[in-house]
């Protein structure tokens, strides 16, 4: 599957065998990329997976609705956003997950300035952030978005991104504090 | 660790810097070969799946129909109130308690009718928002997917017998026998406390009986014991009451009468339900037309407690209690829908007779009810003054109220001992195929009941 699909499928709007063809390049494309942010809203691999198995088929049965098929990407992180807000929410409802132990162990070996309680004290306060703030949060201190590509793929207005992104922080400090962090351990 | 983000960059401070890092940490190496076959052959069979004709306009009918069928019935309840108050204007007839013979006296009605109306109306919507119901899914069937557990064998050893066991016993025979006393007794028990102790038989067994049958580490378990206790809470606050009159004191006598007349009742056949349904392990409600029928007949029930409130200068507790009066007959006649309408789906899935006998028991406390429709037809027909035919017909639903409650408690408590079983749980075995299966997947004949 090269460009020329890709390209057919900017320019048809049939069904069929060949569009299914683009499709599938269309969203290999993203794949990756909508696998390692899934991972790291989640925290959880094998959620990110269900994640990007469940927006590609999401995609596909959707894909005769999206009029400009030139912004696929952003349409198709869309969807997987949502999807992971969906997850992050039925969470809310069950148990916090703990840290992997592998992840714990390798926080602890490098816990030289005191990074493991840190981070643990992290992992205890981020999740119970509402699953809207830490999808903002996680794009703009993981993926390094600025402001308005947050907003842009998120089809949320721009104040609603800094309201969001200054709550999900503020309620990070606050919580932080209330768990003992000192002024310095947040400057 | 990635390299493809230079994770932090809009760091400004350490948390953020913190927050960045560990955000970080859980950023996959790569993407799992199996992810790509898996996702890409189940994307092949999705092309291939032939989709329904006019798949689209389910949900948009769907909706429409859920919006319809809430706004119908507030249309329809708004109208019944309207024409019920031009019929109590009008001094047509009834309107007041069934049995009492009383004549309407409200010049508040309309008003008491109108916020039950909505407050009915917002409940029953409330039930179609997904997130409310799914709260409500959840309360009763917690996180877990879980199938209920096996029955426990209803003969069993005494060893295997917990204290907490004979305790209840102990407790479900001293209710028993004063029930009896206070059925014998006719006339000792007066007024409104009459319909708080009157019963009560059937009831009082229901916590032994699940905690005999049920295994306690169960959800359904628990919430069916939750009721079951509940009622015995709500009965021996009665007869404390009766007994201690000097417990009156103790708190407004109208907070005693809300707490142990209307809440207590409320909250136990509620919870029992609830306790039904998790049981069943069945999710989906009754469809949504079934449930607006549920409502509006629900509505009709309250009618008579409001329209045969005091005026309005009365003390607000006062009107509250009427209130709350409406609301408890309305919820627990919606109780008694709900159990009969888990009890016809627990038969159509697992054709099992205790689901029958608990629709049986729901259809029965339902119909107790429906003196009191023999009264609102009243409003409606002119039976003429409150004499001969039309006061034995008042009294004859009464009489039925009561036998009808005894009966449902009764078929309830026989549905719970006889054992009932959840959607999914493996068919009762014959003898014949009982020789071939392990006992432990029949029933756990030793196992103690609060493991």
């Amino acid at each position: 599957m090269g460009r020329d699909a890709v390209q057919a499928v900017l320019t048809e709007s049939g069904p069929g065998e060949r569009m299914l063809d683009a499709f599938e390049a269309l969203s290999d494309r993203c794949l990756d990329d909508s696998y390692r942010l899934a991972a790291v809203i989640l925290r959880d691999p094998i959620e990110a997976q269900d994640v990007v198995h469940d927006a590609v088929l999401l995609a596909w049965r959707k894909f005769g609705s999206l009029r400009d098929r030139s912004r696929f990407d952003s349409w198709f992180g869309r969807i997987v956003l949502n999807l992971c807000r969906d997850r992050l929410r039925a969470r809310r409802r069950g148990q916090v997950r703990e840290v992997a132990l592998g992840a714990r162990l390798e926080l602890q070996r490098r816990d030289e300035l005191g990074l493991v309680a840190h981070r643990e004290a992290i992992a205890a306060v981020f999740p119970r952030l509402d699953p809207n703030l830490q999808v903002v949060v996680a794009l703009r201190f993981y993926r390094d978005l600025e402001l308005e590509g947050i907003a842009a793929l998120l089809g949320i207005p721009l104040g609603t991104v800094k309201s969001r992104l200054h709550k999900g922080l503020r309620r990070l400090r606050d919580e932080l504090e209330r768990a003992g962090w000192q002024g310095e351990d947040l400057q | 660790m990635s390299t493809l983000y230079r994770h932090g960059v809009h760091a400004a401070d350490r948390l953020e810097l913190e927050l960045a890092a560990w955000l970080a940490e859980f950023e996959p190496a790569a993407t799992p070969v199996a992810l790509r076959l898996r996702t890409y052959a189940d994307l092949r069979d999705e092309a291939v799946r032939r989709r329904p004709v006019f798949a689209w306009l389910r949900p948009a009918l769907s909706l429409a129909g859920s919006l319809f069928a809430i706004g119908g019935t507030a249309f329809a309840l708004m109208a019944l109130v309207a024409l019920g108050g031009a019929v109590d204007r009008s001094g047509m007839g009834g309107g007041g308690q069934p049995g009492t013979g009383e004549p309407t006296s409200s010049g508040s009605y309309a008003l008491m009718s109108l916020i039950v109306a909505a407050v009915g109306v917002l409940a029953g919507a409330s039930l179609y928002l997904r997130f409310l119901r799914r709260s409500f899914v959840r309360l009763a069937f917690g996180a877990s997917t879980v199938t209920p557990g096996a029955l426990l064998s209803l003969r069993r050893p005494w060893r295997s017998v917990g204290w907490g066991q004979l305790a209840l016993a102990a407790l479900t025979l001293v209710t028993a026998i004063l029930a009896i006393q206070d059925a014998l007794a006719s006339g000792l028990v007066q007024g409104e406390m009459a319909d708080l102790l009157l019963l009560d038989l059937g009831m009082a067994p229901f916590a032994l009986a699940i905690v005999w049958r049920y295994p306690l580490s169960d959800r359904p378990t628990r919430l069916l014991l939750a009721g079951a206790l509940l009622s015995l809470v709500y009965l021996w606050t009665g007869y404390a009451l009766f007994w201690i009159p000097s417990l009156w004191s103790l708190m407004d006598p109208q907070i005693w009468e809300l707490l142990a007349l209307y809440l207590l009742p409320m909250a136990a056949q509620v919870v029992l339900v609830a306790g039904l349904a998790a049981r069943l392990n069945l999710r989906a409600g009754p469809p949504i037309a079934l449930a607006a029928l549920f409502v509006a007949l629900g509505f009709m029930q309250t009618r008579f407690p409001i329209a045969a409130s005091p005026d309005a200068t009365m003390p607000l507790l006062t009107q509250l209690l009427w209130i709350v009066e409406g609301l408890n007959q309305w919820l627990l006649l919606l109780a008694w829908l709900a159990a009969a309408w888990i009890g016809f789906a627990g038969f159509r899935r697992t054709r099992s007779r205790s689901w029958l006998i608990v629709l049986a028991a729901g259809a029965i406390g339902a119909s107790g009810y429906g003196g009191v429709y023999l009264t609102w037809t009243g409003t409606f027909v002119d039976f003429g003054p409150y004499t001969g035919t039309w006061i034995a017909l008042l009294d004859l639903s009464t009489a039925w109220y009561h036998l009808a409650m005894a009966l449902a408690e009764l078929g309830l408590l026989a549905a719970l001992i006889a054992g009932l079983r959840p959607v999914g749980a493996p068919a009762p075995h014959t003898k014949a195929s009982k020789d071939a299966t392990p006992a432990s997947l029949v029933e756990e004949p030793n196992a103690s009941p609060a493991g």
